[in-house]
C-alpha cells in the first residue's frame, strides 16, 4: 500500500521525518519497502501483512503510530472524529429511496446504503486527485475518486451505483442463481456459479460482491441519483468468487483481509461529507442499514505469568494494559493480569497469544534476551535415510563425480523412466510442467553444456512414479576416464565396466551386496544394460544409453548411466563385516590364460577356480581379455591372475601349482582349456 | 737398481707423489688406473718391496713396514677418493632427472560437491549440534500439511504469498519446509527439536533472486517452558556456526499463520561486522527468515497442552547462504551446473 506522508499527517500530528517513521512501522511489523517522492511530498510503500487488513488504510497506520508513540504522534482532531464516527443527519431514520434485503447474512453481515439525488459528476479536487494519485490510483471522476478517497483513508470499500439503472430501486444481497451472468465494469462478461455472493436489484446481479461492480449500473456524466454501498462481507466468499473469477481489485483485496464492520455507516457519512465538499450536492436524510450478523465482542484472560514467560521480557502489567488500550482494546484487571477485547477493525486478535504478541510487539524485540533451550537434552541425529544419501554422496565425490542439483519440474524426456509423469495442474510453463520420474533427464540436460566430451556427474534426488516418492541417485558418465593431460600415455575411456566399477564401490560403500541381471530398458542399448538387484530387490538400472538418444540430446555418443532407488536399498539390511585373521606369510601368485567360449559368463570361470583353489585363495582377478589373431572364433582368452597364501606357513611351488592343477581340472569341465 | 731407489726417501717420494695425484683423480676409471700404478702387484710400491734384498738386513724390517705402511695409507685415500667420486657421480645423475616445477600437476578425478548441497551438510551439522533431529517429507505434499495443518484458514489471503504449484485438489508441491510439523506431531510426542532441509516449489516468475524450486531449512522445538528468547538463542547459535562468532540476531514483528508471535529475523551483517556493505544493503543487518512461537492452535489440534508445552519455529532459504557468502548474484546459476561455477567451490 502506498501512503502518502502528507495524508497521514490529517490524522497524526508529527514532525518526524519520512524514513524515521518507515523504520518504526518496520518495527512494528509493517515493513516500509521504499519511500517514493511524489509532488505531495514522500510516500511511504507499505508490506501489509494479509492479517492486518486494517492497515491498508490511512486511520489504521495513523493508528499503530500513535499506539507506539503517543507522544511524537499525537492524535488530530480529525482521527478523533474518525475513531467516534460523523454524524450526519437523523441516521436512525428509513431511507424512504430504496430497501436493502439481505438474503445470504453468513456471507453479508452488514450491508449499508445512501441516496444522492439531483447529482454532479465531472472531475474531483485537485487535493482528492493528487492524494489518491500517490497513492497509486487514476482519478476518474468525483464520484469514483470520493469513494477510491474514502477506501484509501478509512479502509472501507465504497461503490456507487446509478439508481435509475437500479430495478425497483432496490437491493438483494444474495448468491448468483444457475445460469446467471454479468458484465463487470471492466467490460467483460462474467459466468456466475451458485455460491458466488452477488448484488442484486429486484431482477439481476448488478455487482460482484466485494470485487467488482456491473458495467449497466455504473455512474456516468448522465447520472440523476446514486445509490453508495458501504457493506462488510465474508472475507472467504470474496476471495473464492475473486479467485474463481480470477480478478483482484483494491475492494476484493481489503474484504478478503477484513474490513471493520462497524465502520460501514462512518464511511458513508465520510463521503457525504467529501462530496458534499466538491459538488455542494447532499445526501437524502437516513440510512439503509441493515445488520443482520452483529460483531460480537469477546473477552480474552491475558495473564501477565504467560507473556512473560512466552515473551521472555519482564513487561508490567500498566505497561501492558495501555498498550492494547492504544490499540483499540478494551481492557480490565483481573487477578491473573488482564482481560482483554479486541477492537472491531482486528478480527486478528482471537487468543491470549495474539494478545501477548501485541504486547510485546508495542513494547519492542530489541529487550529481548537470548538463551539457549533448556529442559530436556535430545539426541539429534541424521535420519536412516539422510545418512545412507550422505554415503552414497561421499561414494559419488570419491569416484570423481561431480554433483549437480537439476529441477525436480521439467518438461518430458527421452530418458524418463516407462511410468507415465505426473503433471502439475498448473504449470508456470512447459519447461517445469511434469514431475520428474527419474534423474537421468536432468543430468542429459547439464552434462552436454558444461562437462564437454568427458562428463562424470550425478545428482541425489526426489523422483515420483505413481504414489511413490523416492530417493535417487542418478550417474552418467562419457568419454575419458581421466582427464586428458601431458602425463597420461593412454586414452582410457568410460565402457559397461566403467559403470560396473562404479557401482561396486558405491554399493561397498554402503555396505549392501548387488548384482546385475539382464533387463530390457527402452532406453538402454539392448546388450549393454543391466538392472541392478540388491537383496533379490531390482533396486535400479545401469547400462549404455542408446546411441540415437545420446545424439539427439547433444551428448557424447558412448555414454553410460545408472540410477540407483536409494529409498529401497535403505530397505536391505546392511552388512556388518567380520574380521578375518591377516596372515603374515608370504603369498605366492599364479596366472592363467584361459581359452573358453564367449558364451560362459566370466562369473562362471571365478566360480569353479574358486571352488577348486579352496580357502588359499585369497584374491583373484581378471587382468587381460584377448580375442583375435590364435584364438577361435567364437572364443577369447582370459588373463586370470590368484594370489595364493596359507595362513600358518610359507606355501612351498609344490602346493600353489598343486592348486592351479585343481583349478584347470574343474575349468575343464566348462570346456575351457589353459594356453 | 740404484741405492737411492731402495732408500726410505724413494718410499716418501712415491706417496707424496700418489697422494697428489689420487687427490686430482676426476673419476673412478682414473682412480682405479692410479690405484693400479701404485698398489697393484706390479704397482710403485709394491715393486719396492721386492728391492728389499739389496738393503743391509738389519734395515730390512724397518723398510718393509714403511712400505706397508705407505700403502695402506694410500688404499685407504682411494677408498675415501672413490667415496667421494660415487657421489658426484650420483648428484650428476639426479640432475639429469630434474623436473620442471611449472609443468601442471596430473588431472585425477576428485569429485565437486554442489554448493547448495555443501550448504546443507554445515546446516545439518550446526543443527544435529545444538540436538536437533533430521526429519524428511515428501516433496509432493498434501494440501492439509501445507496448509490447514499450519493453522492456514480455508481460502486466506496468507496462501497468496505461497503461489502453489497444484497437482489435484488435495495434493500439491510443498511450498514450504514447515509442512513436516504436522507429520512430525503425527509422529512424535514432545518433547522433541526437528529440523529439515529441502526442496519447495512457488509457482513464481523466474529472475535472478526468485525460482520455481528452491531449498529452504526448517526447524522447530516443543518443551516446557520454551520461550521467545530461546528461540532468538538457538538462531544466535544456528548464526554463529553458520556466519562466525559474533553474529547478532534481531527480531521484527511479522505475520505467519503458524506462529503467534510471528517474527522475522535479521542477523547482524557477518561480512562488514555491521559498518554496513553491498551484501546488507549498507544496513547493518540482513534479513534471514521468519520465526516465532508455534501457533497454540496447531499444537492444540494434535492433543499437545498448550500449558504443559509450548513451542518455536524458524525458517529460511538454503541458497541465500552461498549467495552471501560468495557474492553469486543469479540463483539460476545453481540449477545451470555450469562446470566453471561449481569449481569454483570445491571444498
Amino acid at each position: 500500500m502506498r501512503l502518502p506522508l502528507e495524508w497521514l499527517q490529517d490524522y497524526v500530528e508529527t514532525e518526524v521525518p519520512a524514513a524515521e517513521i518507515a523504520d518504526l512501522l518496520t518495527n512494528l511489523g509493517h515493513e516500509v519497502e521504499a519511500i517514493h517522492e511524489s509532488d505531495i511530498g514522500p510516500v511511504l510503500e507499505i508490506k501489509v501483512t494479509p492479517n492486518r487488513g486494517d492497515c491498508l488504510s490511512v486511520l489504521g497506520v495513523a493508528r499503530e503510530l500513535a499506539a507506539k508513540d503517543s507522544q511524537r504522534f499525537q492524535p488530530t482532531e480529525l482521527m478523533r472524529t474518525a475513531v467516534r464516527g460523523w454524524t450526519l443527519g437523523d441516521e436512525s431514520k428509513p431511507l424512504s429511496e430504496t430497501s436493502v434485503a439481505i438474503e445470504a447474512p453468513d456471507l453479508c453481515p452488514r450491508y449499508g446504503a445512501r441516496v444522492w439525488t439531483d447529482v454532479k459528476t465531472g472531475p474531483s479536487s485537485e487535493r482528492v486527485q493528487r492524494r489518491i494519485t500517490a497513492a497509486g490510483m487514476r482519478p476518474i471522476d468525483v464520484v469514483v475518486d470520493t469513494t477510491n478517497y474514502v477506501m484509501l483513508e478509512l479502509g472501507q470499500p465504497l461503490h456507487a451505483f446509478d439508481l435509475d439503472t437500479l430495478k425497483e430501486d432496490r437491493i438483494v444481497v444474495r448468491t448468483a442463481k444457475p445460469g446467471e451472468q454479468i458484465r463487470t465494469l471492466d467490460g467483460v462478461d462474467r459466468k456466475l456459479e451458485p455460491e458466488m455472493l452477488m448484488i442484486c436489484d429486484a431482477e439481476r446481479p448488478v455487482a460482484v460482491a466485494g470485487v467488482m461492480g456491473g458495467e449497466e449500473t455504473e455512474v456516468t456524466p448522465q447520472t440523476r441519483r446514486i445509490l453508495l454501498e458501504s457493506a462488510h462481507f465474508n472475507p472467504q466468499s470474496v476471495r473464492r468468487t475473486r479467485r474463481a473469477l480470477n480478478l483482484h481489485t483494491e475492494a476484493s483485496h481489503r474484504f478478503e483481509r477484513y474490513v471493520d464492520p462497524e465502520g460501514v455507516v462512518r464511511a458513508l457519512n465520510r463521503f457525504a461529507i467529501l462530496y458534499e465538499e466538491q459538488t455542494g450536492c447532499r445526501p437524502c436524510e437516513g440510512v439503509a442499514d441493515v445488520y443482520v450478523r452483529r460483531w460480537e465482542p469477546k473477552k480474552v484472560p491475558v495473564r501477565e505469568e504467560r507473556w512473560k514467560m512466552l515473551l521472555a521480557m519482564d513487561v508490567p502489567r500498566a505497561i501492558a494494559a495501555s498498550s492494547l488500550i492504544a490499540l483499540g482494546c478494551q481492557v480490565s484487571e483481573s487477578t491473573e493480569g488482564l482481560e482483554a477485547t479486541g477492537p472491531s477493525w482486528r478480527s486478528d486478535l482471537a487468543i491470549e497469544e495474539d494478545f501477548i504478541e501485541e504486547i510485546g510487539r508495542l513494547y519492542g524485540y530489541d529487550k529481548m534476551p537470548d538463551l539457549l533451550p533448556q529442559g530436556s537434552t535430545p539426541l539429534g541425529g541424521e535420519s536412516a535415510l539422510t545418512a545412507l544419501r550422505s554415503r552414497a554422496r561421499q561414494a559419488m565425490l570419491r569416484l570423481g563425480y561431480v554433483e549437480v542439483v537439476t529441477h525436480t519440474l521439467r518438461a518430458p524426456s527421452p530418458l524418463d523412466a516407462a511410468e507415465p509423469l505426473i503433471p502439475l495442474r498448473n504449470p508456470g510453463s512447459p519447461e517445469a510442467a511434469f514431475l520428474r520420474n527419474s534423474l537421468l533427464p536432468g543430468l542429459a540436460d547439464v552434462a552436454p553444456r558444461n562437462y564437454g566430451p568427458s562428463p562424470f556427474v550425478f545428482e541425489i534426488g526426489r523422483t515420483f512414479a505413481g504414489d511413490r516418492e523416492a530417493v535417487s541417485l542418478g550417474a552418467l558418465l562419457a568419454g575419458r576416464i581421466l582427464p586428458e593431460h601431458w602425463a597420461s600415455k593412454q586414452e582410457d575411456t568410460v565402457d559397461f565396466s566403467a559403470a560396473k566399477g562404479c557401482l561396486e564401490r558405491l554399493f561397498s560403500h554402503l555396505r549392501r551386496e548387488a548384482a546385475l541381471e539382464p533387463s530390457s530398458d527402452e532406453r538402454f542399448h539392448p546388450a549393454r544394460q543391466a538392472k541392478i538387484m540388491c537383496a533379490g530387490k531390482d533396486v535400479g538400472i545401469v547400462g549404455q544409453l542408446r546411441r540415437d538418444l545420446c545424439e539427439e540430446l547433444h551428448l557424447p555418443k558412448e555414454s553410460y548411466a545408472f540410477e540407483v532407488c536409494l529409498s529401497d536399498v535403505l530397505d536391505v539390511p546392511e552388512y556388518v563385516p567380520k574380521y578375518r585373521p591377516v596372515s603374515s606369510f608370504p603369498f605366492v601368485r599364479r596366472d592363467m590364460a584361459i581359452e573358453v567360449s564367449k558364451a560362459v559368463p566370466y562369473a562362471d570361470i571365478e566360480a569353479a577356480i574358486q571352488e577348486a583353489a579352496g580357502e588359499l585363495l585369497e584374491r583373484i582377478w581378471l587382468f587381460d581379455v584377448y580375442e583375435g589373431k590364435g584364438i577361435p572364433e567364437g572364443k577369447h582368452s582370459l588373463g586370470v591372475a590368484m594370489i595364493l597364501r596359507h595362513p600358518e606357513k610359507t606355501l612351498t611351488d609344490e602346493e600353489a601349482n598343486a592348486v592351479r592343477e585343481r583349478a584347470v581340472a574343474r575349468l575343464e569341465q566348462l570346456g575351457a582349456k589353459l594356453r | 737398481m740404484a741405492e737411492a731407489g731402495v732408500s726410505m726417501d724413494s718410499i716418501r717420494e712415491k706417496v707424496v707423489e700418489a697422494e697428489e695425484r689420487i687427490r686430482k683423480a676426476a673419476g673412478l676409471e682414473e682412480l682405479k688406473a692410479i690405484a693400479t700404478e701404485y698398489l697393484g702387484k706390479n704397482g710403485a710400491l709394491t715393486s719396492l718391496l721386492r728391492t728389499v734384498g739389496s738393503l743391509p738386513p738389519e734395515e730390512r724390517p724397518k723398510f718393509g713396514q714403511a712400505v706397508n705402511e705407505a700403502k695402506r695409507s694410500l688404499e685407504v685415500l682411494v677408498a675415501a677418493r672413490e667415496t667421494e667420486l660415487l657421489e658426484v657421480e650420483r648428484r650428476r645423475a639426479e640432475e639429469r632427472e630434474r623436473v620442471d616445477l611449472t609443468m601442471p600437476g596430473r588431472a585425477f578425478r576428485t569429485g565437486i560437491a554442489h554448493p547448495i548441497t555443501q550448504t546443507e551438510d554445515r546446516i545439518k551439522a550446526a543443527m544435529i549440534g545444538l540436538g536437533f533431529e533430521f526429519f524428511e517429507g515428501p516433496e509432493l505434499e498434501e494440501m492439509k500439511y501445507n496448509f490447514e495443518a499450519l493453522n492456514y484458514p480455508p481460502d486466506h489471503p496468507a496462501m497468496d504469498d505461497q503461489d502453489t504449484f497444484y497437482i489435484d485438489d488435495h495434493r500439491l508441491m510443498r511450498t514450504q519446509c514447515t509442512a513436516i510439523q504436522g507429520r512430525v506431531f503425527e509422529a512424535k510426542k514432545p518433547p522433541l527439536r526437528v529440523f529439515t532441509v529441502g526442496r519447495c516449489f512457488r509457482n513464481e516468475t523466474v529472475d535472478r533472486t526468485h525460482g520455481h524450486t528452491f531449498h529452504q531449512v526448517d526447524a522447530f522445538m516443543v518443551d516446557r517452558g520454551v520461550n521467545m528468547a530461546h528461540l532468538k538463542g538457538t538462531l544466535k547459535a544456528f548464526a554463529t556456526a553458520m556466519f562466525g562468532e559474533g553474529t547478532q540476531v534481531r527480531f521484527r514483528p511479522d505475520y505467519f499463520p503458524f506462529v503467534e508471535p510471528g517474527v522475522d529475523y535479521s542477523i547482524s551483517c557477518p561480512f562488514c561486522s555491521g559498518n554496513g556493505c553491498a551484501v546488507c544493503k549498507s544496513s547493518g543487518w540482513i534479513e534471514l527468515g521468519g520465526a516465532g512461537l508455534i501457533h497454540p492452535n496447531i499444537l492444540r489440534s494434535y492433543g499437545i497442552d498448550t500449558e504443559e508445552w509450548t513451542g518455536w519455529a524458524f525458517g529460511l532459504g538454503v541458497e541465500r547462504i552461498p549467495m552471501m557468502q560468495y557474492q553469486i548474484d543469479d540463483l539460476r546459476l545453481f540449477y545451470e551446473n555450469d562446470y566453471r561455477f561449481l569449481e569454483q567451490f570445491r571444498a
